[in-house]
């Protein structure tokens, strides 16, 4: 269970990588892409070690 | 027990496995190569290779189908040529030199192999500092300079460097998991930063796409003072960028660990995402560095990278270059160890670092880059070639595999002729025909091939000693 949670917030940081620039690029955001695309990565490299340790 | 003799204890019990085939319990799975390969080949380096071919003139059409080709070609040789003999040795490219070449010869290859890994470690080392410096306003390498540039350059380059060093010392395991961990999360940031660029660069949908690469990205334009690269560019330094570590073998020291050797396979996950989505995206990137700079000469990845997604993309052009400096201070550990077998490869991985990071000092490392990579492939190449044949073709010759270990020889001459007479060939067909550095790697595989077939013919029957 734990590593479903851990998986699925690795996955939401990579989420918030990409997501915010496409999101530029079709013209739905002007503003906040450095925080968000921070927000994501410092989410990816909190949880992933945890959950790939165990694999 | 403090925590000094801990730390000791730990790097101390690091076996790689030097000069003993790697044991069934210790092999990995294709996940590992995947991931080591993605991380790898998505790195520092692609940050400056992608600008490059800006710079020197690449058209859109020439470069999309010139890296398909030569990828695929790249990925052909890791799996045909280094992968099945990895598997089938299961032993480093440097003891395996050692049993044909003799200790002797080895020790000339590592010195050599070991330089070359130092300077391509620095390259990475130097990319990753132009991030580091953004806070500290860092003055930035341009396209023109060779020398450090300033005491606040040499300090980021140092510091990084020591970092570098230190996570490689640990070895294989925790380099390929900082691998692991940073490539998927790397890629996305190299595709995030192109795509957030792009309508800077008046793309608003996909159909203006290539409308804007053929008219503002890859032009066709040569920069002052480049020369022109054309789709025959593309294609062979595609496949031979990285040819020391695939026709030169190199890579033998991370197959040996391999189940199968079609994990060679896998290497296209570093040709296709690194060598390709990378390559394109850091081109776009520089290609709107240019539009904003009016043509600027500043070669700076990590402001370029900063000015795409802010804090995400420095910090991508950090780790880039770190997940490549860190298995090439690793393999350039594994070279100088066996020369130096009895000393510890941590110790011998912290000397390397230490070279490789007053190499880094040098930004003319980062601006020849495209040079460098083809010279330090085709120097190690021929060994390659020696290795392909003394496993494959030597027993159904007649001849004897792993000459110099079986006659007890610490010097094989066959294989040195071979090498040194190749390099020569390749600087003569460069000299004369002007055929250039990219492209000598082909002729000069067949050339070396041949060239220890008749020598090793005539040295064991002893007709030369």
């Amino acid at each position: 269970m734990k590593t479903i949670v851990l998986q699925a917030l690795s996955g939401v940081g990579l989420l918030m990588t990409i997501l915010p620039a496409i999101l530029v690029f079709t013209g739905h955001l002007e503003n906040g892409l450095f925080a968000l695309t921070a927000l994501g990565t410092l989410l990816w490299f909190v949880t992933a070690p945890l959950w790939l340790k165990e694999q | 027990m403090n925590l000094n003799q801990k730390w000791l204890d730990k790097i101390d019990q690091v076996d790689e496995f030097e000069r003993e085939p790697v044991p069934v319990t210790k092999q990995k799975g294709l996940r590992s190569f995947l991931g080591m390969y993605a991380g790898e080949h998505t790195a520092g380096t692609e940050f400056v290779i992608g600008p490059l071919f800006v710079v020197h003139g690449v058209t859109a059409f020439d470069l999309v189908f010139g890296l398909l080709i030569g990828n695929l070609l790249a990925v052909m040789s890791w799996a045909f040529l280094c992968a099945p003999i990895a598997v089938k040795k299961r032993i480093t490219l440097y003891y395996q030199m050692e049993k044909i070449g003799g200790k002797h010869l080895t020790v000339v290859y590592n010195i050599v192999n070991a330089l070359m890994f130092c300077f391509l470690a620095g390259s990475m080392i130097a990319v990753a500092a132009t991030a580091v410096g953004i806070p500290f306003g860092l003055q930035m390498p341009s396209l023109s300079d060779i020398y450090p540039t300033s005491i606040g350059w040499v300090v980021a380059v140092l510091a990084i460097g020591a970092v570098t060093s230190v996570v490689a010392m640990l070895g294989y395991n925790t380099v390929a998991r900082f691998a692991n961990i940073a490539a998927p999360w790397m890629i996305l940031v190299f595709v995030a930063s192109a795509i957030a660029v792009l309508p800077d660069l008046g793309v608003h949908s996909l159909s203006d796409f290539w409308a804007v690469a053929k008219s503002k990205i890859w032009t066709g334009v040569v920069m002052e003072g480049q020369s022109k690269f054309t789709i025959w560019h593309v294609i062979f330094f595609a496949w031979f960028c990285n040819m020391a570590m695939h026709i030169g073998m190199a890579d033998m020291s991370i197959f040996r660990y391999a189940k199968k050797w079609k994990y060679g396979f896998s290497s296209a996950a570093g040709m296709y995402v690194g060598h390709y989505i990378a390559w394109l995206a850091s081109g776009i990137l520089y290609a709107l560095f240019l539009q904003e700079s009016q043509g600027s000469n500043e070669f700076a990845p990590g402001p370029i990278a900063y000015r795409a997604v802010g804090i995400t993309g420095a910090l991508c052009v950090i780790i880039a270059g770190w997940t490549t400096a860190n298995p090439t201070i690793y393999r350039s550990g594994l070279a100088i160890q066996a020369i130096l077998p009895k000393s510890k490869t941590w110790k011998v991985t912290f000397i390397v670092g230490m070279v490789t990071s007053v190499a880094a000092c040098f930004p003319g490392l980062v601006m020849k880059l495209l040079d460098f990579v083809a010279l330090y492939g085709l120097i190690l190449m021929p060994m390659g070639a020696v290795i392909f044949i003394d496993v494959w073709l030597f027993p159904k010759m007649g001849l004897t595999s792993d000459y110099a270990l079986k006659n007890k020889k610490n010097f094989n001459m066959a294989a040195a002729l071979a090498w040194i007479l190749t390099l020569m060939a390749c600087w003569f067909i460069n000299e004369l025909w002007g055929v250039e550095i990219f492209f000598l790697g082909l002729p000069g595989w067949f050339i070396a091939a041949l060239l220890y077939i008749i020598i090793s013919h005539a040295y064991q029957k002893k007709i030369i000693t």
